[in-house]
């Protein structure tokens, strides 16, 4: 076996075999759904505890209009209640006043609170007012029938969304699944770089804070040992997300098996099917490899320049400015997929893995993928051959931090 | 016929010279000292040795050849800072380790386990290394170094961290190794073992060779003729011009004196001289000590 095949196996073994690697694959996913499950269902709690909304109107014409709302209950008080203003009532979210035929005047209405007042409130006040002013002012015009006529009027269309796919067959598409889909391999490989990145760059440090590089680099050459760990803790990566991959696919196939009692499943099943789940995966594992490597050799060359973990604050501030860029960016274009930020964060190299990923679901045109990948991989070329560069001297310089100028240097050597 | 050899070694760093022209000539099967205070350039020399770094201008030769890449698997190397994994088990890390050096698996662990059992501390295979001493973390560290079987071994401080016991194992092991026909450089500061187990020296200071040759031929060039005299009696009609008294000491029964020789007598004038008229108990001359001929040359430079 090859020096940079020994330096694989013993990275990737070491770290499989650990307890933790083991806990935190099967546990992740069990997290995630509770955190999820847990999310909602505070969400929908929230809902059920009402607030109060105080209604003083003078007119005496709009207390029957407001209804309470799920979030809202309006009580009507009498309209000389002056003192208002000291009431100690905790339970009173807000007051609304009323002083004028809201037709003639649009503005005899406030709302008045001890808090800011949240917009769902004044949402819920305005559009129904708006509704019963805007049925008052066209009653008002006196024409006949005017009820079922703006009845009539309202239409709603029930568009259907359809996929073409190559052949021209018609597939049912989602524009929402397809954005989840997305954002969920966004969010999948941007903690997949981060994570394994950040093992690469512990990894480095702790051989050279150790002093183990010191015996091992007269037999084995630095750019081995660099890209023995880059490899193996990649490899690393690829079987947590496999193992992922298996799970989710022996759930579903559980799933499956009852999909005649559970219609739910199969439901889910057909919108999955509708977006390409499979080819999806295979540009995740295609994107991951090169964001990981670009990223994780920088990281690695972060270790091999600092003596301690502290010192790696200062070095890291860049590049992860520029993965929570990507990953921003990334959130964004699941917005308009095809829009400009999309388009060229998807094909520069140090935010295209993660921005690609909210894309795919959409379709990209192929020349883009090709393009991306292209450009990705001259990137990786590049960065690793810099890492490796830093690599080779830093990791038997001790002492001082160097400076940015020394680091340069050291790539002359 | 010389094992290894650099010939006008320089090497430059940033803003200091680490080698000036470093010429050291290793004969084959013996143990050659490389001594120096720290700093001096010992690490520099001993990583261009191992091909870490390169040269700047100047040569090593290995056998009367130049140094070529698939030399170091003829070289183990133990360096000062030393450290291993220590999440990782003991048994698995010298296997990995001797691997990358070019072992196979499993010859790998058949030697490891010679040694291990040699050191006595095989019980401690499938332990993980944070729970080793620091001592045994040492001993681990030389059977790693060792185990390729190398003709070479360049060992650099190999005591710090051991106690008086162990280090004497550990000389025993170095000395033994010696015999079975490697060539060993010994870097160190400790000079008492410089004299125990060195046989040629070369002495580097600010980034120079100060002093080369053998440990015996180096002492013996040191002498500065003093003797070290014991009598029975107080010493009786010394004669000036043989000698002068250093200094005197009374012991029980017993009178030491340290005598520096005039210069030209030789020794048996020198003893004739005292005999005549005292009972000598002892006559030994004072051959400076390694160390001492290291504080001096150090100062000088």
């Amino acid at each position: 076996m090859s020096k940079i095949g020994i330096v694989i196996k013993r990275e990737y073994s070491t770290r499989v075999r650990k307890k933790s690697f083991l806990i935190l694959t099967f546990l992740m996913p069990v997290l995630f759904v509770v955190l999820m499950a847990g999310t909602v269902f505070l969400a929908l709690t929230n809902e059920g505890d009402s607030k109060t909304i105080q209604v003083i109107d003078h007119t005496g014409e709009y207390t029957s209009v407001l209804q309470d709302t799920g979030q809202y209950k309006f009580a009507v008080t009498a309209d000389n209640n002056t003192d208002y203003r000291n009431q100690s009532d905790e339970s009173l979210y807000a007051t609304l006043i009323i002083t004028d035929d809201l037709l003639k005047n649009p503005k005899a209405i406030t709302l008045y609170s001890k808090q800011q007042v949240v917009s769902s409130a004044s949402d819920a006040i305005s559009s129904q007012l708006n509704e019963y002013l805007s049925e008052k002012k066209l009653l008002s015009y006196n024409i006949p029938n005017i009820k079922e006529i703006v009845e009539e009027s309202r239409i709603e269309i029930e568009m259907q969304t359809i996929k073409w796919d190559d052949a021209g067959n018609e597939t049912e598409g989602s524009a929402e699944m397809a954005s989840i889909i997305g954002i969920i391999f966004t969010f999948l490989i941007y903690m997949f770089i981060f994570s394994y990145g950040g093992m690469v760059m512990s990894g480095v440090l702790e051989e050279k804070t150790n002093r183990i590089l010191e015996v091992m680099v007269s037999s084995v050459k630095p750019f081995d040992l660099m890209m023995g760990k880059l490899i193996g803790i990649g490899l690393v990566g690829l079987t947590q997300f496999g193992l992922w991959a298996a799970l989710i696919v022996g759930v579903s196939l559980v799933g499956q098996s009852f999909s005649g009692s559970m219609e739910a499943v199969s439901e889910v099943n057909s919108i999955l099917t509708s977006v390409d789940l499979i080819s999806i995966t295979i540009y995740f594992v295609v994107f991951f490899i090169g964001g990981y490597l670009m990223y994780a050799s920088l990281f690695a060359a972060i270790g091999a320049m600092v003596n301690s973990q502290e010192d790696t604050q200062q070095y890291m501030m860049p590049i992860t400015i520029l993965i929570l860029f990507a990953f921003m960016a990334g959130t964004y274009s699941a917005q308009n997929p095809d829009g400009p930020l999309a388009f060229w964060t998807s094909l520069i190299p140090f935010t295209s893995p993660i921005v690609m990923m909210v894309r795919l679901p959409f379709g990209v045109p192929w020349w883009e993928l090709l393009l991306s990948i292209g450009l990705l991989a001259l990137t990786v070329i590049f960065t690793i051959w810099l890492a490796s560069k830093i690599y080779r001297t830093g990791i038997l310089m001790y002492g001082k931090k160097p400076t940015f100028g020394e680091v340069i240097k050291w790539l002359k050597y | 016929m010389l094992f290894l050899e650099t010939k006008d070694v320089v090497k430059q760093y940033a803003n200091h010279l680490a080698l000036n022209k470093v010429s050291i000539q290793l004969p084959s099967k013996k143990v050659f000292g490389l001594l120096g205070p720290n700093g001096a350039g010992k690490t520099t020399l001993i990583r261009i040795i191992n091909r870490i770094t390169a040269p700047d201008s100047g040569e090593v030769l290995f056998k009367g050849r130049p140094l070529e890449a698939g030399d170091v698997y003829n070289i183990g190397y133990l360096p000062e800072e030393r450290g291993l994994y220590k999440k990782m088990r003991v048994g698995e890390q010298a296997i990995y380790l001797a691997r990358l050096k070019g072992l196979s698996a499993i010859e790998a662990k058949k030697r490891l386990t010679v040694w291990f059992d040699k050191f006595g501390i095989l019980s401690w295979w499938d332990k993980k290394l944070e729970e080793l001493s620091k001592g045994m973390q040492q001993k681990v560290q030389f059977i790693i170094t060792v185990v390729h079987d190398p003709e070479l071994l360049i060992f650099d401080e190999p005591f710090s961290g051991f106690d008086p016991l162990n280090a004497e194992i550990l000389k025993n092991e170095i000395l033994s190794l010696r015999d079975k026909g490697k060539t060993i450089i010994f870097s160190t500061h400790n000079m008492s073992s410089v004299e125990e187990i060195c046989d040629d020296i070369a002495l580097i200071n600010r980034s120079q060779v100060v002093l080369r040759g053998s440990v015996e031929e180096i002492r013996s060039r040191y002498r500065n003729h003093i003797f070290s005299v014991k009598t029975e009696t107080e010493l009786k009609n010394f004669n000036p011009s043989v000698g002068e008294i250093l200094s005197s000491n009374k012991g029980y029964r017993v009178f030491e004196y340290r005598i520096r020789k005039t210069e030209g007598i030789s020794n048996t004038d020198f003893i004739t001289s005292l005999v005549e008229d005292n009972e000598i108990l002892s006559f030994e001359e004072e051959i400076p000590s390694m160390n001492d001929i290291f504080i001096q040359t150090v100062k000088e430079g």
